[in-house]
């Protein structure tokens, strides 16, 4: 219904623009930027609410409470702490490199924002529906590497090029087996394309990807931990040991940029999980649909998040060797065992 | 390979093993006490304050105004004269206990014969001016009188009266 309407709009502004003498790219152009406001206001309250859901999970675990005096259970306590950034001093320390120090907080977030444009938020509800969208996705998210290595060079700190170093050794690493895991998934419903492989899982649970794929998902999830920098791989920002790893210099809303580029990052992974595996928005369309995806993408963070609060950190050693000596030949199996099983199937 | 195997596949049981302890956390009641909102009861021998206590059944002056409370204090805060009432009884006619000093040994109330001064369980005596922390008699009685409520009947019978 949403949909329909936001469709009807459309044509209306595009009708009445073009006869008043608009030319069509311009409006696209328009077009595209209003899209691009809708998924980044989009990304916010997300991002608003997982932090919240964060420190209330981690509380919990830990039989606390959490924020419980800002609001209903401390849900505005996202709010005042973002508040709290903005209001603190624009500190740039003096050696820095100084271009490429501000523009890294902003380079990390448009992976991300960029990334939300493919997502099948239910079945009419994408910004553009790409043919090639899961590799569109792997191909501009691991752009968020060259952000945190920009932000780990240029603060001039040690501890920030360790925690940077760490990012690209770690992010490249796990790029493999993440895309190899979903590379099954692909070959199951023969195409690229994010709602094409929602369409090809069928309505019921048992019929999503997640239940032949199910080594692929366990892969995925455990590469996507460490995509998004996390606890047991959080390494990057190890605060034990780098104080905090490549965003040590950072402070006021460049610091809230790099978190909220963390956490657009993490429901940006449990979205494609949900998408790739657990069948997206099936098996309803239209608003419920969108609702079933949140609820499932929501699932997939708590999962994250938990391990998060369960899970102690890896070694740099242990991470190359869990990444290259059992995640990439776990994901080749899983791969010649998809392709094996569908040739004798045929 | 069959190490390489069983390997992995001891590493996920035992991640499940982890998530098992975690998760069902996730259920329980937190236990933090939410302070100005809930307060916490606090326990008998408690030190919390101290505190002139009067007769319950009468309302007479328990404090004799023998200063033994102020000999046994150790860093002397406590100052005590004495007077005599209109009945000829000995009472007390300055008391005064300077809280900055205060190391809240107890010493003054092991000392009393009178069990005049006592503990209170209140734990929320800070005051925004230090010549506050200087408290004379009449605070002292207030204090104990506020304190009542805090006390049930019986362990108020043991402990003070």
């Amino acid at each position: 219904m949403i949909a329909n309407l936001v469709g009807r709009i459309y044509a209306f502004l595009l009708g009445l623009l073009i006869r008043w003498g608009l030319p069509r790219p311009v409006f696209d152009f328009g077009a595209m930027i209003v899209a691009g406001f809708v998924v980044a206001i989009f990304i916010a309250l997300v991002v608003l609410y997982l932090i919240w859901m964060e420190r209330k999970v981690s509380a919990h675990i830990q039989q606390r409470f959490g924020p419980m005096w800002t609001g209903w259970h401390g849900w505005l306590q996202t709010i005042a702490d973002a508040v709290k950034l903005l209001m603190k001093e624009d500190l740039t320390p003096t050696n820095v490199d100084k271009a490429v120090f501000l523009t890294a907080p902003f380079v990390v977030f448009v992976p991300s924002i960029m990334a939300y444009l493919v997502i099948p938020f239910s079945a009419t509800w994408i910004v553009r529906d790409l043919n090639i969208g899961i590799l569109y996705i792997f191909a501009i998210t691991t752009l968020v590497v060259i952000a945190i290595l920009m932000g780990g060079w240029s603060s001039n700190n040690k501890y920030s090029l360790l925690g940077g170093m760490r990012t690209a050794a770690q992010i490249i690493s796990y790029e493999v087996p993440l895309v190899l895991s979903i590379l099954g998934v692909v070959m199951l419903s023969g195409t690229l394309s994010m709602n094409g492989i929602v369409q090809a899982q069928g309505k019921w649970p048992w019929q999503w990807y997640w239940l032949p794929q199910i080594l692929g998902f366990l892969i995925y999830v455990t590469a996507a931990t460490a995509e998004v920098n996390r606890t047991p791989f959080d390494l990057p920002e190890g605060e034990s040991e780098l104080v905090a790893g490549f965003n040590t210099e950072y402070s006021g809303m460049k610091f809230a940029m790099f978190f909220l580029a963390e956490f657009a990052n993490m429901f940006l992974v449990a979205a494609i999980a949900t998408t790739l595996f657990l069948g997206g928005w099936q098996p309803f369309t239209g608003l419920l649909g969108f609702i079933c995806f949140m609820i499932k993408s929501m699932a997939v963070v708590w999962l994250l998040m938990v391990f998060r609060w369960t899970y102690p950190r890896l070694r740099v050693d242990q991470l190359m060797d869990f990444g290259w000596k059992i995640l990439v030949p776990l994901s080749f199996v899983n791969l010649f065992a998809t392709s094996l099983i569908m040739v004798l199937r045929k | 390979m069959w190490p390489y195997i069983s390997g992995i596949i001891k590493g996920f049981w035992s991640l499940l093993v982890g998530m098992k302890i975690t998760v069902p956390y996730l259920g329980r009641r937190a236990i933090t006490i939410q302070y100005p909102k809930q307060k916490m009861e606090m326990f008998e021998a408690f030190r919390g304050r101290l505190a002139l206590a009067r007769d319950r059944e009468t309302n007479k002056e328990k404090c004799t105004g023998c200063q033994l409370c102020a000999k046994a204090c150790p860093s002397a805060c406590i100052t005590v004269t004495q007077r005599k009432d209109e009945e000829g009884k000995r009472r007390s006619e300055v008391f005064e206990i300077g809280m900055s000093l205060c190391c809240y040994c107890g010493l003054c109330v092991e000392a009393c014969p009178e069990d005049a001064i006592v503990w209170v369980r209140d734990y929320e005596y800070s005051v925004y001016d230090r010549k506050q922390l200087l408290v004379d008699k009449p605070t002292l009685e207030a204090i104990w009188r506020n304190s009542l409520s805090q006390f049930k009947k019986e362990e108020f019978n043991e402990k003070v009266a």
